[in-house]
This record gives C-alpha cells, structure tokens and sequence, in this order.
C-alpha cells in the first residue's frame, strides 16, 4: 500500500521599515514610534486634496542595495504604480507601491547547509497610519493616527520553497541581520518594523519516492499579524497540523487568512469575502520612473559589507568556529568586527580562535578590552603565566578549611562574603599563582561533599 | 453595442465606495454603456509598435534627499474634521474593511 | 475709479500717486458686489483680507521707490481671483462641491505662494463646474456661471467663473486649470486670454487634482502682456511637484510657419466659428506670417484617449474623499462626480485595464507622436477650441456624451503636453465672442506670446467689455 507524507509549502512575505531620516514621500520625519497623535504629519501623508508625493532617493538606495545583498537582480527602469482600495488609515484611498517593475527581482538565500530559497522580488512603498479600537462611552470607535503614514516600507516576497519550519525562521532571522549589517532598517518586530506573513499549504507527496513533481497546492492559507519570531514557529506548526487533518480526512482546505492565537496555540480564521482584490492598479502619473544604470548599481555593490550568510559559512569552514559563538557574533555587528580584527592581528599571536572566542562570549573581555590588540595581549601573557598546579592548590585548600571550621559554617549559613576570605586565605598559601577559578570551584566542591 | 450589466454597475459602486440607488443604476447602465462604447472606437488603432505614456515629461529619477522639515501642528492636522478624540481621528467601529 | 484695466495699467496708477492699492481693490470688490448676484462667478469673496493685504501694499508703496518696489513686487497692482480647486491657506476651498463646502485649507498651493510673494492680492474664490468636471460652467454645486456677454449662454468651463472674473473687470486676472480646454473654452466664450502652458511647467502642488497626467496651471487676462508677465511668476520648478521641468525656447521668432490641422476643419465645425478662424489667418498671412496644412490623423481619437485617461485618474484622485480628515463623506458627490467616478472605475478594473486604459495610453503615444512629427513643418498650430460659439444653458447638459464631444479641439493639447494660448477674435451674429488657439512644442509660450503679441497689432486688438451695467 502507499504512503503518503503531507509537505509543507511556504512562501514568505516581509515588510521591513525603512530607518530613513524623512517619509517615503514627503519632508515629514520618519520616526513615529510613541508620539502623540498627528503629529507628525502633513498634507502629503495626511492626504490633503492638492498634495502630491516627492519620492526620497536614500530609501530608494537602500531597497536598491538590500535587494544586491540578496543576490536581486535590479530593473534598469522602474516605476511607482497606485495601488487602490479604501480603508480608514490609507489618506489617499490608494497606496503607492510598485506593481509589475519592482525595484529588485529574482535573488536567493542560502541556508547553513547551502539550501538555496529563491527571492521573488522585493519593492518600495509608504505605510499606512495606525488604527487602534477603543470603547468611548458606550459605542465602539475606531482611533486613526497617521504618523507612521507614508513611512518608507520594502516588501520581500518569497518563492514558496520552504518546507522545514527551522529554515523559515532561520531566513527571517536572516533578513533582520541583513536589515541591521547593511543598516537598511533596526528590523524590530517588537516595534513593527519588521512584520511577517506567511502564506502555507501541503502537497501530497509519496513516502520514499524520489524526483517527484513538485507542482504547487491548488490552495493556500495566508498567516497575518504574527509579531515574533516564536509566534512564526507555533503558527506555523499549528497550521500545518491543521491542514494535515484536514487532508487526511479527504476534505479540501478553504483559501483564506488566518491570523494566530498565542493563547489557545490555534489559527482562527479572519474571513474576509472570497473575491480576489481588485486594486486596479495604474503607473502612479505624479512620480517620473526611476532609472538605475549598471555603473551605478556596481558601485552600490562595492558599498555593501560581508553578509550574515557568508561569514556564518567562513567562521564554520575556515575558523572551524561552534555554530553557538557564531551566531552570537552575527547578532552584534560591532562584536562581530571586533572579531574580525583579532582575526587580522591573530596571525602574529597564534592563539586558538576557539579559546578567543570563548574568552570574548563567556567573558565579555571585549568589553573590557576597547582595543583587539590589547586583548590578545593579554590572553597572551595568561596563557604563559604559570599556575599553581591542582595538587597544590588542593593541598593549600585542604589546610585553610581545616583552619576555619567556623568560617565554613557561617558560609553554609549565608554569609557569603566569607568564600571571598577563604580564596584569598588560600591564594595566599599559594602565593599568588592560584587559579582563583579553580580555587573556588575547589572549595565549592568540597562544601558539597561535607 | 457594449452593455454595462447592472450587476457591474452594483460592483463598481461596491469598489469606488459611492452608494446608488435602483433609479441611478438604470442611468449609469444606459449612460456608461454608450459612453463605453464610443471609447471603444479605439480598437481601430493600430498600437502594435506603441509604448504607453503615462507621462509627458520625458523625467526620471527626480527624488530629494533624505532631510525632514516641520510637520502640521495636531490642532491643524484634525482641525478640518468633524470627529476627532483626543488628537485622533474618530470613526465608528470598522468591519470587514467598511465603515459602517 | 475703473477696473477695466491691466496690469501696466495699475501699476501706473499706483506709483504715479493717483490711486491707493485700497482704492483699487475696493473698486474690484464693489464692481464683484454690483453684478455677481446675476453672473455667480465667486463663491467666496475676500472682502477684509484683500483690504488689509491692499494696505500693507500701500505702506510697502510710501517707504519704497518706483524701482526697488517694482523688483520687489513685480505684480504689484494685480488683483487675482482663483479657481476654487486652488488650496488658499485659511481661506474655504470647495472644488465647487458640497463635499468640501467648509473645507479651509492648512496650506496654500504653491501658485498662490508665488503671485501673492509677488505683489498679487487675492480677491477671492470663482465658482467652476465641480471638481472641474465639465465644459460649460453648469455643474457646480453652488449654481450655474452665466457669461456676461449674454446671461443666457454658458461661459464655458470648467474655469467658468474664472473667465467670467477677468472678463467682467471683477479681478485683473485669474488662475484656472485646464485639463481638456478648461481655460480655453471659456477663454474663447468670453473674449479673454486664456492659457494653458506646457505640462510641467508650472507647479500643480496644493491644487486640487483633476486628472493628474493632464491638469495644467493656466490663467485668464485681457491683453498677452498680462498673459506674459504672470507666467513669468507661476512658472519654475519647486522641491513639491516632482513633474516640473524648465526649458527656454530657443528658436528663432521670424519667418514663422503656423500649421492648419486639415482634420479640425471637417464636419462637426460650425461655419461661424470655422469662418471667423480663417479671417483670423489672413490677418496672419497679410502680416507675413506662412501657413501650411498639416494631417493628424489619429487626433479624432483624442476625445476616446481623454475619456478614459482622465476618468481612471479622476476616480483615483477623488478616493481621498472619505469624510475622515476633512470635507463630507463619498454621498456628497453630484452626480456628475459619481458617473465619472464610475466610469474611471471601470476601465481600471481588472478585466478591463488592458482594453481600455492600456490601449488609451498607446494611442496616446500615437497622437504625440504624430504632433512631433507635425512641429518639424511649423512652429506653431493653429485650431478651433470649440466646434461651436457659446451655448445656451441648458443645451447640452441632459447629454453627458454630447458634452463630452465638445472636448474634441482641445484635447490634443493635453493629452500631448503641449501649451496653448486661446486668444480672444471676432463676435457671432448675436454678439457671443469667438476665438481660436495656437499650440505651440513644449517649451513654447515665447513663442506663443510673440505670435499673440504681434496678432493683437495685425488685428487693431482692444479690450473689450461686456456690457454688464445692463444686467
């Protein structure tokens, strides 16, 4: 009898604000975060009759360069285009985005394994404002503020490759380091500037059976309103789980969105009317098109750091660096740098990398040491230094306890600053060339068998 | 003749938000079907070799550069609105992406 | 003291001493005051604030002299009314629609920045057909424009109240749109100027927008003079529209050729119209200027291109509209506004976009091209505006198809981008003025005001007036 497996097929959406200093299309300033209402608006974002949008060229240049890192190939020509429908926090009744000339089309991602993802496209357009839901007196009103109006947003679109939950989330994370490296976005979910949409179906697929054709569900399931990395990975299990029933019972999977229920670990239907959206979209006639020439975008390249992806790669193969330190040094691109020059100046000390990398993570000694070089100085001159050995200090240990019997019973009790008396005591015996690491994981051990 | 059904003309006013009544569907179904159908005389025209204009201008690439300048006071941003709450603008409760 | 005037003419009032700026504006508001209760060409009128602006202006004239305030304020003198689509910070703005009936604008459009840094003084909001949807002066939401030369014609539109400011001595001059010959229709319908430049070069930034690849920033005067110097202000770039552009026309302003469009003189002109153009040409000839039949084909289809451009870009545009921020909602559009609306809804719509909207922007390419073909054998064109002198009101207001057929001479010029100057020339039988326009490439309006400057000569041109003291 056949079996079947039931594959998860995703592709991701990902909006990302721009960390512009002015608005995609206007002078107001990008920064809306906790201000009061309106106040950060003009007759542009505000859509005021008479007001026309003036296109900011570092948000273009920073779409430009982000979608470069994601290996995009960029439109020579391209264009702004209306994007229609009403809602109460859209001013104009219509968004400017791109439709069919986006910035940025055809890249990839590149697992830790080399799995490559492929990026449909990636495009330019404003944010809307913000509408929150408030019970005034008896009725139930709707609140707009328009300061996030008009923000400079970019939209990646994904390829629906994904089929392990582990690379989705590794991607995202992905795209908020790049979003920081290139310095593009702070790419917060927690202040919305990064937001994510996914959008899942299954295929049946034959178990064991190779080379199959990998056609796509004739349906899919569009996830929304998801704010954090964890809540990704919980959706999406509980979604696939569900269309996995589903299936399995012979019935069909409804087109629709779904949002997320952190409580209840469920997706819960956000049924809107099943039409397709008509946004009658048209070439936005109030902004000239956009030309990049190929010097221009080689010149971008040359401005664009090594990526999250590609040093992950160079830390595992030519360092042989733990996948832990790794990403922790990806995270902080300042560390990360750090980092990097010990690299440099390594050569000439030629101390284990893995032993530095330990000292900087578990000791912060970058921190402590503004300058690389000093560090490794530093570690240099501790790996030289000659320690007590450990049957000294267990000898040095061993009498100082035995002379403070009281001592050690008032540290049973709480007082803790009398291990402090006793390492010194002990270090003194030592005459200094104690471990005091060693010395207080001694004494610890000794306590507990006691 | 192009006929404008008046369904579509139901949808239409459904996606331009603008409410009709039976009278003023009857109308706009005569009236846009025969303007419909004037316009389409443009069928004649040979376009094969034309690229659209969307613009005369023959621009590109005008942008400014990345600097703020001062925004509108709240009292001016909500001062032209009828129903404003504590700096917002005030709305009954929004369904289905309809105002009711 | 009289407003049937000019700008020079002001102007030498003012520093010759023999008449304050206050003096001057009162006139224009009393003559606003005597007849616009018959012609309805105002819905808002300035009464304080153009007298206060009057004497800052008169404390500006006694501390400076003749010099030093000429180059400070160019147009000193200039009473300017405005289309009620331009935004006038802190002054109602309507568009001419219930909608924004208490709408006050925070900003004014940049245009009105410009002529008031300049010396203008503003004296009020003229009436239009709503949203600038109409060629007659019939469709506004606050009562039909009548044309001072007879109260039973239209004044045309949609800058109807404009026109009927400038004609009827009630401002020096007025600023208009003109998205398909809503400065030249009425214009010609009320023996004034009327111009409606290149597409880009002056500012559309805080004026309401109609079609957005095709409204112009035009003005209304009595003379070509006058036509010249306030384009010299509105003109140039802004850091707000981002579709401006400034060009100079360099080539030479003798031993002009002026094309005549052979299709725009077919059936469907009227042969008074049609008559008094060709009178219009000999004037030219006689002087030494050439003329030589040109073919444009394809410009029948210009009225097919304009009604499905414009709607789509209508539609969009007026999606702002909601009631939320400013203004009525979306039932307190006319009908006109909805069946436009509706229409622009339409050919946008998927399923449609290809056939309608898609294909009118290729024909619309065919048309430009053809015009940029046609300017390598003339320097300028000259056309009808209207395929008939000014109608009675009422005539063709029942047939929305019937009124959009009366675009069909000026719509080429929007569509292609190019200025036209509408010049006023001859009288019907009954009285009704009657006039033509010349086009000219982007760029043109020099050569556009020297052709008009040197007509004016050839025709023994003087202002005229209608006779409203008889209203």
């Amino acid at each position: 009898m056949k079996k079947y497996n039931y594959v998860p097929v995703i592709g991701l959406e990902v909006h990302i604000e721009l960390s512009t200093k002015r608005k995609m299309f206007c002078d107001c300033s990008s920064e809306h975060f906790q201000i009061k209402p309106n106040t950060n608006v003009c007759p542009i974002c505000l859509g005021l009759p008479g007001a026309l949008p003036y296109p900011n060229k570092e948000a273009v240049k920073k779409c430009i360069k982000f979608g470069i890192s994601f290996n995009c190939m960029i439109n020579k020509f391209s264009k702004f285009d209306r994007k229609h429908y009403f809602y109460p926090d859209l001013s104009k009744g219509y968004q400017i985005s791109q439709y069919d000339i986006p910035f940025c089309e055809g890249g990839h991602w590149k697992s830790s394994v080399n799995s490559v993802f492929r990026i449909k496209r990636i495009h330019l357009e404003e944010d809307t404002g913000k509408i929150q839901h408030r019970k005034i007196g008896s009725e139930y009103f709707s609140l707009i503020d328009f300061n996030r109006s008009g923000v400079p947003l970019m939209e990646l679109v994904t390829e629906p490759d994904f089929s392990n939950i582990n690379d989705v989330l590794d991607f995202v994370k992905d795209v908020q380091l790049a979003s920081r490296y290139l310095e593009v976005s702070n790419a917060d979910m927690e202040k919305g500037s990064m937001r994510l949409e996914a959008n899942i179906s299954l295929r049946k697929e034959e178990t064991g059976k190779r080379d199959q054709m990998k056609r796509l569900p004739d349906y899919k399931v569009e996830l929304k309103n998801i704010n954090s990395f964890r809540f990704l990975r919980s959706a999406l299990e509980a979604e696939i789980k569900r269309q996995t029933d589903i299936l399995k019972m012979g019935d069909k999977v409804i087109q629709e969105t779904r949002g997320y229920n952190e409580k209840t670990h469920q997706t819960y239907s956000q049924r809107s009317k099943e039409e397709a959206k008509d946004y009658r979209y048209f070439p936005e006639p109030d902004i000239p098109p956009i030309l990049h020439q190929s010097k221009e975008i080689d010149i971008i390249k040359t401005d664009i750091p090594e990526m999250p992806w590609m040093k992950r790669q160079r830390y595992k193969k030519d360092i042989g660096l733990k996948d832990e330190y790794t990403e922790i040094f990806l995270k902080d691109r300042k560390r990360s740098a750090y980092f990097e020059q010990i690299l440099l100046l390594n050569k000439n000390s030629g101390l284990d990398l893995s032993y530095i990398a330990d000292q900087i993570v578990n000791k912060n000694l970058d921190l402590k040491y503004q300058s690389p070089q000093k560090l490794l100085n530093a570690l240099s001159v501790e790996k030289n230094k000659t320690y007590a050995s450990s049957k000294e200090i267990k000898n040095a240990a061993d009498s100082v306890l035995k002379e403070n019997t009281k001592a050690i019973e008032d540290l049973k009790n709480g007082k803790i600053q009398i291990l402090g008396y006793l390492i010194g005591s002990i270090q003194k015996k030592l005459n200094g060339k104690g471990n005091i690491n060693e010395i207080r994981r001694y004494i610890e051990n000794a306590l507990m068998e006691n | 003749m192009i006929k404008i059904k008046h369904s579509e003309i139901v949808h239409l006013a459904d996606l331009a938000q603008i409410k009709i009544n039976k009278k003023e569907i009857q109308k706009l179904s005569l009236q846009l079907s025969k303007i419909v159908d004037y316009v389409s005389e443009l069928n004649d025209v040979d376009t094969k070799n034309a690229v659209p204009t969307n613009q005369t201008t023959g621009l590109t690439n005008v942008t400014n550069d990345d600097l703020t300048s001062i925004s509108l006071k709240q009292e001016d941003a909500v001062g032209q609105s009828k129903n404003i709450y504590q700096g917002f603008f005030k709305v009954p409760i929004t369904i289905k992406n309809k105002i009711i | 003291m009289t407003t049937q005037s000019t700008i020079e003419k002001n102007q030498k009032l003012l520093l010759e001493k023999k008449a304050s700026m206050r003096e001057l504006v009162d006139a224009y508001l009393k003559t606003i005051q005597k007849y616009d209760g018959v012609l309805n060409s105002f819905i808002t009128v300035n009464n304080e604030i153009s007298l206060k602006k009057a004497d800052l202006v008169d404390k500006l004239l006694s501390k400076n002299d003749k010099v030093s305030i000429l180059s400070k304020l160019p147009l000193l003198g200039t009473v300017v009314s405005y289309k009620d689509l331009f935004l006038t910070k802190g002054i109602r703005t309507t568009a001419a629609s219930k909608v924004l009936e208490s709408f006050v604008p925070q900003y004014s459009a940049t245009v009105v920045d410009k002529l008031e840094n300049a010396g203008c003084i503003n004296i009020g909001k003229t009436n239009c057909d709503a949203w600038a949807h109409g060629s007659s002066g019939e469709n506004s939401d606050y009562g039909v424009t009548k044309n001072p030369w007879g109260v039973e014609y239209v004044p045309g539109g949609s800058s109807s109240g404009s026109a009927v400011s400038v004609s009827a001595n009630m401002c020096t001059v007025s600023l208009g749109t003109d998205t398909c010959g809503s400065i030249r229709l009425p214009a010609n319908y009320t023996y004034t100027y009327g111009l409606k430049p290149t597409y880009g070069a002056v500012s559309r930034y805080g004026v309401i927008a109609m079609a957005s690849s095709l409204d112009c920033i035009g003005h209304f005067s009595k003379t070509a003079a006058d036509i010249k110097k306030v384009f010299e202000i509105t003109k140039g770039r802004d850091l707000k529209d981002a579709t401006l552009d400034e060009k100079s026309y360099n080539k030479k302003l003798t031993n002009m050729v002026i094309g005549v469009p052979d299709e725009f003189f077919q059936n469907g002109l009227s042969d008074e119209v049609s008559l008094n153009i060709k009178k219009a040409i000999s004037l030219f000839e006689k002087n030494g200027v050439k003329f030589n039949k040109i073919n444009l084909p394809h410009t029948k289809y210009g009225i097919s291109v304009y009604y499905i451009i414009q709607p789509a870009e209508v539609s969009s545009n007026l999606s702002r509209y909601d009631g939320i921020r400013y203004g009525k909602g979306r039932d307190a559009f006319s009908e006109e506004a909805k069946r436009r609306i509706m229409l622009g809804t339409y050919v946008l719509s998927s399923g449609y976009y290809d056939a309608y909207y898609l294909k009118a922007m290729k024909v619309r390419s065919v048309i430009i091209r053809e015009i940029d073909q046609a300017f390598k054998s003339c320097d300028a064109i000259i056309a009808p505006v209207s395929t008939t002198p000014p109608f009675k009101l009422g005539e063709k207001i029942s047939d929305p198809l019937k009124m959009y057929l009366t675009d069909i001479y000026a719509a080429t010029a929007n569509l292609a981008g190019i200025p036209s100057l509408a010049i006023p020339f001859g009288f019907t039988n009954d009285g009704m003025p009657l006039g033509f326009q010349i086009m000219g490439p982007r760029y043109s309006e020099n050569l556009l005001f020297h052709l008009a400057e040197n007509f004016e000569a050839y025709s023994n041109y003087t202002i005229k007036n209608p006779d409203i003291y008889n209203l």
